[in-house]
């Protein structure tokens, strides 16, 4: 009977408010691991320029890791390996979390470390010279010179994690591109459900890069850097 | 020069050496500063004078020998925090200017004595606007650096290391990066700083300076002091065949 509903009908009734609810987990997942994933690639692009060889051996070794090897393989390593390793489960929320947070803490890594490195020599010098340690000189001078810069390829690497999420479907996580595969098998109705699944996914990049291209333009009016 | 510490040694350098891979910049510096001494480096490019300038406050660390500042030594067997506090002592003015494009004019001028000298936000703004008004461009306290000419920004450098108070300040071909029109600006601070007693070491190209205000020109080649005296002795009577060539293709 359902069958015979029409693409509005069917779109309103029944994809819509299961999309919704697909969405609200891809939010989750993009803006929790985005955050998460922000903080751990600073502190491991600052590993990675910092003056002991142990410290940034092991960012290097971290961004080989994680860049190295597919992101499906992680999730599944996660999820699936790591219980049989060591105690612990993971729900898939959390598992999927993990996951998408070390994954795009790599690629956030190489674009702080490239940032920083973008940034004039004279800049460094003139704080030392200040007397400012090197860890002011690192907050209160490079850093947020970089800001302007990173936005670009930042908004790029959080496009690309909105996307990833929906690798998180293979360890039963209901988020968006889950749901609609069910309600397509389940109705047989694939390609409404997957045109919805991808506005679904558009709509979050468009304002996530609506809200970037404001926040470039307001730093752009302060300082012009 | 204040009578009183005429003869109180600032600086002390002693057999300072530095290399760069297999390049020997400086190949045995020795010489002393003394407290309110105005004194001017000169010598052809890549005889080593900005990178005396650069070991005197550690920013390029030297191969060998020995700084004294105020009768300690330099860096050598000191944390990395006595090293920012003595930096902190020696106010340095680049060729660049180094300005911080993020922060307006007064935020450049309290960052460091807020966050290394631990001023209040008060006091510091104070001294920043005293300072401003000295180099004056007070009126320019809330503009962004890329706001303000070549000239302007190095009168705002110089601000911003005058606000840690320092014992000794150092130019690096200050006025080298600027258009012709504007040099004079920043030489008029200078001047006005040698006057006032502060110890100035200036790298520079500007011989009408050297000759007007210096207590000592050092003439320098090659890594090494080849003739230092008064200017007039300098620039009317060199002796080195190398100070005479030098002078001479100006």
């Amino acid at each position: 009977m359902e069958d015979n509903l029409s693409f509005w009908v069917f779109s309103k009734s029944i994809v819509i408010p299961r999309l919704l609810e697909g969405m609200a987990i891809t939010l989750k997942l993009t803006i929790i691991s985005g955050c998460i994933g922000f903080i751990l690639g600073m502190l491991i692009a600052l590993f990675r320029i910092s003056r002991s060889p142990v410290l940034r051996s092991l960012a290097a070794f971290y961004i080989t890791l994680f860049r190295g090897t597919p992101l499906l393989l992680q999730i599944l390593f996660i999820y699936f390996a790591v219980p049989t390793l060591i105690n612990v489960t993971f729900d898939s929320f959390p598992a999927g979390i993990l996951a998408l947070s070390l994954n795009c803490a790599a690629y956030l890594a190489e674009i702080f470390r490239a940032g920083i490195l973008s940034i004039a020599k004279g800049q460094t010098e003139a704080a030392r010279a200040l007397g400012l340690s090197h860890y002011q000189t690192m907050f209160k001078i490079i850093i947020p010179q970089t800001y302007r810069r990173i936005i670009p390829p930042v908004v790029n690497e959080f496009s690309a994690l909105t996307k990833d999420t929906s690798l998180v479907s293979v360890i039963s996580l209901g988020e968006l591109l889950y749901v609609t595969q069910r309600i397509g098998a389940k109705y047989l109705r694939p390609w409404e459900v997957y045109v919805w699944a991808g506005l679904g996914y558009l709509i979050i990049v468009i304002c996530l890069s609506t809200l970037a291209s404001r926040l470039e333009k307001s730093l752009l009016a302060k300082g012009g850097v | 020069m204040n009578t009183s510490d005429a003869n109180e040694i600032i600086i002390k350098i002693v057999n300072l050496k530095k290399t760069f891979g297999s390049l020997e910049v400086l190949k045995g510096i020795s010489t002393e500063i003394k407290k309110g001494e105005v004194v001017v480096i000169i010598g052809p490019s890549g005889s080593g004078k900005s990178t005396l300038l650069r070991c005197l406050n550690y920013l390029e660390a030297p191969s060998s020998g020995e700084i004294h500042f105020q009768n300690q030594l330099m860096g050598q067997g000191k944390s990395e925090k006595e090293l920012d506090l003595q930096r902190s002592k020696m106010g340095m003015v680049f060729q660049n200017f180094n300005l911080f494009p993020h922060l307006t004019v007064l935020e450049n001028l309290i960052l460091a004595p807020i966050n290394v000298s631990n001023v209040s936000h008060h006091d510091a703004l104070a001294l920043a606007r005293s300072f401003l008004q000295k180099v004056g461009l007070s009126e320019k306290e809330h503009s962004y650096p890329r706001e303000l000419s070549g000239g302007q920004q190095q009168r705002v450098a110089i601000a911003r290391a005058l606000c840690m108070k320092p014992d000794v300040m150092l130019f690096d071909e200050a006025t080298s990066a600027l258009d012709p029109e504007l040099v004079n600006e920043v030489l008029r601070v200078m001047k006005s700083l040698a006057h006032s007693g502060l110890t100035l070491i200036v790298v520079t190209h500007e011989m009408g300076f050297a000759k007007e205000v210096a207590d000592r020109v050092v003439f320098m080649d090659g890594g090494l002091i080849i003739e230092e005296g008064n200017p007039a002795d300098i620039f009317e009577s060199p002796k080195e065949k190398r100070t005479i060539e030098f002078l001479g293709k100006l």
